[in-house]
């Protein structure tokens, strides 16, 4: 095998490993340029147009071991060879993609001497079936094409599912495979009768010599078919509980990294940036197809990639313009849906849609109808919130000075209560002074009485007494003159002598003896006077 | 500068207002903290929801550079 489809098949290989187009492995001018300076180290390999540092990282080693093989495998006659190409060789070159037209003149003139011998013993091969075939299978492998054809037959087998296509114009038929995952990521259940749009490789069964096309993604074709497929597979997810609510996240109040899946191409991502605000949102985008073939496969890679950095983000975003059903045919395919009800990352869907909701929108934990919308929906609770901030910052002083007017309420109820306490305690004091004065009054009416009655009485006592004075005055007066009358002087005037025995008067003749010396008080003067006689007989008056 | 978590500031300035809204007896000490608290929550939100400008980056290039 030359090494130029030695190259190819491992290329081939590889995409088919990776799940992505050949180009995107290594272009056909790098191939044919590896061919061409057939690199002996990581320098000579990174002058060629196509391989940089990150190209080399990856599939340098595998390269330059292809053609250090290769060198030493080519000095070994070609006949020995396992591998051996058709006496048609020079048709491989007619299958090189226009653009390296160039390049290929410049391929032939740069070829060594060895490739030249080479490619002239190879002309000269005659080949086993086996080997020819093989040939055919390498060249064949660089035909990928898109088919559209009825399907005319089906056989569904546990790994492998094998149907026909014919054409409708002449009833051309192809034969068709496609391996169980890659059937199952298509979504399409096929049946005869459908309209179909497949993709993939040709390649011829050995054993039966049988061409086939190697089916990487099926496609229904036509509205018809497609609602059908559509509701069908909408009616299995649903009595799967897939749609659920009790299966829904809620997303994040306030989402701050978003992981971003959409098209560099179209409206939408600028519908989704242009809405979504100035929030200092984080936004990792993953470019990917929205629509075709490559789109289920790379949006479910997109899917894989942020779920292995989940707790970096808040949100999974998929967003995608409207469209029809036949162009939304990804989001309406099982295993992304199936992806997407497995992300370890909350949902939020915008996916445009003319009639019917795409199913995985249905299976998100929100969907929303636009990009737009979907932006919208991430800022909802920071314009909320904004909202609320300027509700808040004049409610809360408000109650506040409510709370404050309360007290004055209250200090103002209780003052007034205060001064209805002392309304009252001022009544009463004046009632009470007021009887007091009553009282006053009448204690002084009746002291005034009293000493009035003092007074009377005193009066009276006055009176009274001066009566009793006089009268007792006039007594003593009388007395005085009875007194005046009674005194001795006065009787010793009259004539009568008071005679004394010594200190005693003597009142009684019995007191007299003979020869008592007595003494005789006259008005005038005294005399002693001796008892010579007595007479014991009553004086006569 | 901790984090503010936007749910849980709005959260708490909603109690408090809530609080006010409760109250049966006035109490001044108790309601001046609270406005305290709700200032400084309002404030810490109203930095968080300036507007930044978002910052974009596309993964998938960074990948193919791997």
């Amino acid at each position: 095998m030359s090494l130029l489809n030695q190259l190819r098949q491992w290329r081939n290989n590889q995409a088919r490993i990776e799940g992505v187009d050949t180009f995107r492995v290594l272009p056909n001018a790098a191939l044919e340029a590896l061919t061409g300076t057939l690199p002996k180290n990581k320098e000579e390999m990174l002058a060629i147009k196509g391989i940089k540092e990150a190209k080399y990282r990856k599939y340098g080693v595998t390269l330059l071991s292809i053609i250090k093989e290769h060198s030493h495998s080519s000095v070994i006659p070609v006949l020995q060879s396992a591998d051996k190409h058709p006496a048609g060789i020079q048709k491989e070159k007619s299958w090189i993609p226009d653009q390296v037209g160039d390049d290929k003149n410049n391929l032939e003139v740069q070829l060594p001497n060895s490739l030249d011998d080479e490619k002239k013993q190879e002309e000269d091969q005659t080949l086993s079936v086996s080997q020819f075939l093989d040939g055919l299978n390498v060249e064949l492998s660089g035909m990928a094409s898109r088919v559209q054809g009825e399907v005319s037959s089906v056989d569904i087998r546990q790994r492998v599912i094998y149907f026909t296509i014919k054409d409708s114009q002449d009833e051309s038929t192809l034969n068709c495979l496609i391996f169980r995952y890659q059937y199952d990521v298509s979504g399409v259940e096929i049946a005869q009768g459908d309209e179909v749009i497949v993709e993939g490789v040709p390649e011829i069964y050995k054993p039966s010599g049988r061409l086939s096309l190697k089916v990487g993604v099926i496609e229904l074709f036509g509205e018809g078919a497609l609602k059908k497929a559509y509701e069908a597979l909408k009616a299995r997810l649903e009595q799967a509980g897939m749609f659920a609510s009790e299966r829904k996240r809620p997303l994040p109040e306030f989402p701050e990294r978003i992981a971003l899946i959409t098209s560099e191409q179209g409206a939408a991502i600028g519908d989704f940036t242009m809405n979504l605000g100035r929030q200092g949102f984080k936004v990792d985008f993953y470019p990917v197809s929205v629509e075709g073939k490559k789109a289920v496969f790379e949006i479910i890679k997109a899917i894989r990639y942020f779920d292995q950095h989940f707790k970096k983000y808040d949100v999974l975003v998929i967003v995608r313009g409207g469209g029809s059903l036949e162009s939304l045919q990804a989001f309406n395919n099982e295993a992304l849906v199936r992806e997407i009800a497995q992300s370890k990352i909350p949902t939020l869907l915008g996916v445009g849609h003319e009639k019917d909701v795409t199913l995985a929108a249905l299976v998100a934990d929100m969907m929303v109808s636009t990009p737009t919308a979907t932006a919208k929906q991430l800022r909802l609770h920071f314009d909320e919130a904004r909202q609320l901030l300027r509700h808040f910052e004049v409610q809360l002083p408000t109650l506040f000075r409510e709370m404050l007017a309360d007290v004055g309420n209250v200090l103002a109820r209780e003052s007034e209560a205060l001064l209805g306490y002392l309304h009252d305690f001022r009544e009463i004091v004046a009632t009470l002074r007021q009887d007091l004065t009553e009282r006053l009054f009448l204690i002084r009416a009746a002291i005034e009485q009293k000493v009035e009655l003092l007074r009377q009485g005193k009066k009276s006592l006055e009176n009274g007494f001066g009566a009793i004075l006089e009268r007792v005055t006039e007594r003593i007066l009388h007395v005085g003159e009875r007194l005046e009358q009674y005194d001795p002087k006065q009787v010793l005037k009259l004539g009568y002598s008071l005679v004394r025995k010594g200190t005693r008067v003597v009142k009684n003749i019995s007191d007299m003896r003979i020869g008592d010396i007595l003494d005789i008080q006259l008005s005038h003067g005294k005399m002693n006077a001796k008892v010579e006689e007595i007479f014991d007989a009553p004086v006569s008056s | 500068m901790p984090k503010v978590n936007l749910s849980d500031s709005l959260k708490k300035v909603q109690e408090i207002i809530h609080w006010f809204d409760n109250q049966e007896e006035v109490d001044v000490e108790k309601g001046l903290e609270k406005i305290k608290e709700g200032t400084v929550l309002i404030k810490e939100s109203r930095t968080r929801l300036k507007e930044i400008e978002n910052e974009f980056e596309v993964v998938k290039k960074e990948l193919e550079k791997e």
